[in-house]
């Protein structure tokens, strides 16, 4: 995907939108800050990081079957999560604004509502660990490989998600 | 004489509007930093894999495809935070006039005018 080029005039007209919409109105433009989603994202994070310590020096087919429990429960934990921020209530204001910056059919929300989308990220990363773990085994470069993505999406929702806190 | 004291209000607007974007800023600088540092090494991460053969061909085109989605949830989190940051700005400024005019209101023994909200949705 890429970020849609923002002309002079479109930018003006967003600017005067924007202030004509909200002149003497408290705003809104991005989803409510949800404590529980944050709480619930902070544990599970807690578990992610414990398995990719257990498993930093690779893990061989023989013990996928020990840890195959551990990948099902952050798979289901984090695609739970997805569900939950996906679910939200993002404002009219703020959906347009995000739509202007984003060009992304397949989730016009993405720039507004970014969360499912990093969380969705956690979700195949740990399905693919799972599948590589049981069938050839995982290399150490390969785990390291795995948790570097998984910390740079669940930096991007811990980001997104504090900073909606007011 | 007007009850409020424009230079004074100018001033706290300013200064309301610095502390939000003072912050959002610092917040966004410090994340795009330690992000843009993760997409290098992830893309190091994958030449080395190529090159050493420590990560297998199918691996190899996860990696690859993930790598792309990283950057583009990457410009979505910078853009939702700027989004945020927007708003802060602004409620930070409608906070400060209409605090300002309901001191001023009830100051003179009128009623207070109420700041009205968005409706969500």
């Amino acid at each position: 995907m890429r970020l849609a080029p923002v002309s002079a005039w479109s930018l003006r007209a967003l600017v005067v939108g924007i202030v004509l919409t909200l002149s003497a109105c408290n705003a809104t433009l991005a989803p409510g800050y949800d404590p529980e989603l944050v709480s619930d994202l902070n544990a599970a994070n807690e578990q992610a990081l414990i398995l990719f310590s257990e498993v930093s020096q690779g893990a061989s087919t023989a013990r996928y079957a020990a840890l195959a429990p551990t990948y099902d429960a952050l798979i289901g934990k984090f695609d739970a999560l997805r569900l939950r921020a996906a679910a939200r209530e993002v404002p009219d204001l703020g959906r347009e604004i995000g739509a202007r910056l984003c060009s992304d059919d397949d989730d016009p929300s993405g720039c507004v509502n970014a969360s499912p989308g990093s969380l969705e990220a956690i979700v195949e990363n740990f399905q693919k660990m799972k599948q590589n773990n049981q069938k050839n085994g995982l290399t150490p470069l390969e785990v390291k490989g795995l948790k570097n993505a998984y910390e740079t999406s669940i930096e991007q929702v811990l980001l997104v998600e504090t900073s909606l806190k007011s | 004489m007007s009850a409020i004291n424009i230079e004074e209000l100018a001033g706290a607007i300013v200064n309301a509007l610095r502390g939000e974007l003072t912050s959002g800023f610092n917040s966004v600088s410090a994340f795009a930093r330690t992000q843009a540092k993760r997409l290098a090494t992830q893309a190091a991460l994958i030449t080395e894999g190529r090159l050493s053969g420590q990560i297998d061909d199918d691996m190899l085109e996860f990696f690859d495809d993930q790598l792309k989605v990283m950057a583009r949830n990457f410009a979505r989190a910078m853009a939702e935070r700027t989004i945020i940051t927007l708003q802060r700005a602004w409620n930070a400024i409608v906070d400060t006039v209409w605090s300002s005019v309901n001191r001023a209101l009830g100051a003179a023994g009128f009623g207070t005018v109420p700041v009205p909200v968005v409706p969500i949705g």
